[in-house]
């Protein structure tokens, strides 16, 4: 009968890693939590008849939509730079793509609700601003949260063996991409609809 | 890793990684919870029975006092008791040793999950001495009740004002308590998957295991919605957003929904780690496999879809649409198939076997037997909607709720605690002193809660601090009730000091055990010495069987531990 001792239990090595399977149940729970909040906002404006409510300043849509498309090219980086990783390549020049273009989208989000501030949407002024400062803070909080998460890979995969830095990519990549695909969600119902 | 070295009191309590070691942290912290939520109930049931008395410990209760006492009793309780209790300790404990490896998957986070709890505890208490008092909005925290004395259309204050009331930290609270269990969750369901023993494939794993992690998700899916409110409250307090100021354009009822959508998947996540806890108990003292073992966790699973689908039953007198209140009322009868086949399966367990009635089976029955024939039966005639708006703001419900929690709840944490306490101490609770409590247990929970079912059906209102305005509720045999059941509450209170000088005494004091395996059980914790070491086992276990096989044809003893060749 073999015996296995506190050594090679360690080296049991799992079919899907940890963090991965972690990241995934962290996952759910935010698609849950956005769900919620998006579906009381779908439900707060479904019972008005005007909607924005007028007197509000007009929302920029088009920058918005440049912006979103900045967002999802740095999704596609993410996925250039996971498939190279599961090739055993050691390139980080996707990854720095990625987080360039997170921030830039980043950078471009506050500066625009900064300027919608000024403008003179302030929170208390009913159901639409607070929702509007509400869904966009909190997906910008994920973005910032990403963008730290990808700056902390960026720093760590160098000094670690090559099976830890593919789990650690992809755990961090699959929390990128639930970043992006928020996204575009948010700006339909938002801005467009 | 199997030098364990003794390690001292600061390092054990504060900076091990070791799930024991968090799971007996985060045990100790949820006696201090249950203190004070005892305490309060003890306050609230003496002034509900005896009005205008100077409660002894507390003094005259005022209508406040009752909000805050009934609101703080339900929190402490349901949040911190049940789910803390049955998901963060019993997981902690069981999961690794139970499907035999040295740990959680992530340790640290195991750590910080148990920091969160922590300082949401810190909050929880800080929340009874803000400047207004503690948060007396009930347990459920509707708004506009929960947003306090910043009731809409209030100016703005000032940040400090809003922030230092006991609504926003009783908030952050819940946020931190959930943020904790969730790392706790994410944690139990990597190591189940991940971290087995050779041989253990997912149906040789014990039922509570299967359980607990069923529980975990079943909590994943349903927390959102309700952190996602939660946030939105304080922001309505903090900020003054208004989601839920119908002179805004909010809506009320928006809370409810969010809330409800959490709160009954969550008496789910309450009660399948009890309902697992049990499995393990009845099938190891009836010396027979567990009945339908794929039956049960397939049941649990189907359990666990529909109780996504039932949250409006809470709401039926909320002024929901009545077409609404009957599918609600149709799925939450249907609700009640799977748990009636859980509970025949154990049953069927029981059939023919050969019972030893030791003390963890004696809480294993009585939770069983309490929690079908009262709780759940009461409950079938609540989930239909045209008695529940009857019933609904009575004591029936009060009745109704602690006969499914507190079997659940408490008796199956002292049946884990009875029948695992010797495993991870090396040493026994004492034996007369369990039985002494088990019986006032059982017999003064009666005690307290059934007149509750029969003050509710007289009308005795469940919300109100003085009653004595409508007279009916003061004819006899009202009154009788009333003082049977705070009397019964009382002595059900007391009981409790019983096992807690039997922890504390057996922990120091107590019978060593003789073996490390004195029930005779299969499953692999009982395969390692007692306690055991850091990293759980000397060489690591290797699975040959199910986790129920006893009394099998051709063996010469009833029991075939999982690893044995």
């Amino acid at each position: 009968m073999d015996t296995l001792t506190s050594q090679n239990i360690k080296t049991q090595k799992p079919p899907v890693a940890g963090s991965v399977l972690g990241i995934i149940m962290v996952i759910i729970v935010e698609m849950m939590f956005f769900g919620g909040l998006i579906s009381a906002f779908i439900l707060a404006k479904s019972g008005k008849v005007e909607w924005p409510p007028a007197g509000q300043p007009r929302l920029p849509f088009f920058i918005t939509f440049t912006n979103m498309l900045v967002l999802l090219a740095s999704a596609y980086t993410m996925l250039l730079y996971l498939k190279d990783l599961s090739k055993d390549m050691l390139t980080v020049k996707f990854l720095k793509m990625t987080i360039l273009l997170g921030a830039i989208f980043y950078i471009v989000q506050a500066y625009e609700w900064v300027r919608i501030l000024i403008f003179g949407m302030h929170t208390g002024r009913g159901l639409f601003t607070s929702f509007f400062y509400t869904l966009i803070a909190l997906h910008g909080l994920h973005v910032l949260i990403g963008l730290l998460l990808l700056i902390w890979v960026f720093k760590i995969v160098k000094n670690q063996q090559l099976d830890k830095q593919q789990s650690f990519g992809l755990t961090v990549g699959l929390f990128w991409f639930f970043v992006v695909a928020l996204w575009p969600v948010l700006y339909y119902l938002i801005y467009l609809d | 890793m199997n030098t364990h070295k003794k390690q001292g009191f600061w390092h054990r309590f504060f900076f091990s990684l070791d799930h024991k070691d968090i799971g007996f942290q985060y045990m100790l912290t949820i006696f201090v919870m249950v203190a004070i939520g005892g305490f309060f109930a003890y306050v609230f049931r003496m002034h509900l029975a005896f009005p205008d008395m100077k409660v002894p410990l507390f003094g005259l209760v005022t209508n406040k006092d009752y909000n805050m006492l009934i609101t703080n009793h339900g929190l402490i309780m349901m949040m911190w008791l049940a789910l803390g209790m049955l998901l963060a300790v019993a997981g902690n404990f069981l999961i690794p040793i139970m499907i035999g490896t040295d740990d959680m998957a992530f340790p640290k986070l195991n750590k910080i999950s148990y920091w969160f709890f922590l300082i949401s505890v810190i909050l929880m208490i800080a929340s009874f001495f803000m400047p207004k008092g503690g948060l007396g909005g009930g347990w459920t925290l509707y708004p506009p009740l929960s947003t306090g004395d910043f009731g809409y259309n209030t100016p703005y204050k000032g940040f400090a004002d809003r922030f230092f009331t006991a609504n926003t930290f009783v908030l952050l609270a819940i946020v931190f308590e959930f943020t904790s269990l969730l790392m706790g969750g994410i944690n139990f369901f990597v190591t189940t998957l991940n971290k087995r023993a050779k041989g253990m494939s997912l149906f040789k794993m014990p039922v509570v295991v299967w359980m607990i992690n069923i529980a975990s998700v079943l909590f994943m899916f349903s927390v959102g919605p309700l952190v996602a409110g939660t946030f939105m409250l304080l922001l309505d307090i903090n900020v003054g957003t208004g989601f839920y100021d119908a002179y805004r354009g909010g809506d009320p009822l928006l809370w409810e929904h969010l809330f409800w959508f959490f709160g009954h998947p969550e008496v789910y996540v309450i009660l399948l780690p009890p309902l697992g806890i049990l499995a393990e108990i009845i099938s190891n003292n009836s010396r027979k496999p567990l009945f339908g073992y794929k039956f049960i966790i397939k049941m649990t699973l189907l359990a666990g879809i529909l109780s996504m689908m039932v949250w409006a039953h809470h709401q039926f007198v909320a002024g929901i649409n009545p077409k609404a209140a009957t599918v609600f009322s149709i799925l939450t009868i249907i609700i009640s198939l799977p748990f009636a086949g859980i509970i025949l399966a154990y049953i069927a367990t029981l059939w023919y076997g050969k019972i030893r009635f030791t003390l963890p089976m004696k809480w294993a029955l009585g939770a069983i037997t309490l929690f079908t024939l009262l709780g759940g039966f009461t409950g079938l005639h609540l989930g239909a909607s045209v008695f529940d708006i009857y019933a609904h703001d009575t004591s029936f419900v009060v009745a109704h709720f602690h006969y499914t929690l507190f079997p659940t709840v408490i008796f199956g944490t002292y049946a884990a605690m009875y029948f695992w306490f010797n495993k991870f101490t090396g040493r026994h609770l004492n034996k007369t002193l369990g039985n002494i409590h088990f019986w006032l247990t059982f017999i003064f929970f009666n005690g307290f809660a059934f007149p509750l079912f029969l003050l509710g059906l007289a009308g005795q209102h469940r919300r109100i601090a003085d009653y004595r305005q409508f007279e009916f509720l003061m004819q006899d045999p009202l009154p009788l009730y009333r003082h049977i059941a705070t009397i019964s509450a009382v002595i059900l209170i007391l009981t409790q000091f019983i096992f807690i000088f039997n922890f504390f005494w057996s922990l120091k004091k107590g019978k060593r055990v003789e073996s490390n395996n004195p029930w005779d059980s299969n499953t692999l914790e009982w395969q390692t010495s007692s306690p055991p070491p850091h990293g759980n086992f000397e060489t690591y276990p290797v699975v040959h069987h199910g986790p129920y096989e006893y009394n099998m044809p051709g063996k010469d003893k009833d029991f075939t531990p999982q690893n044995e060749a």
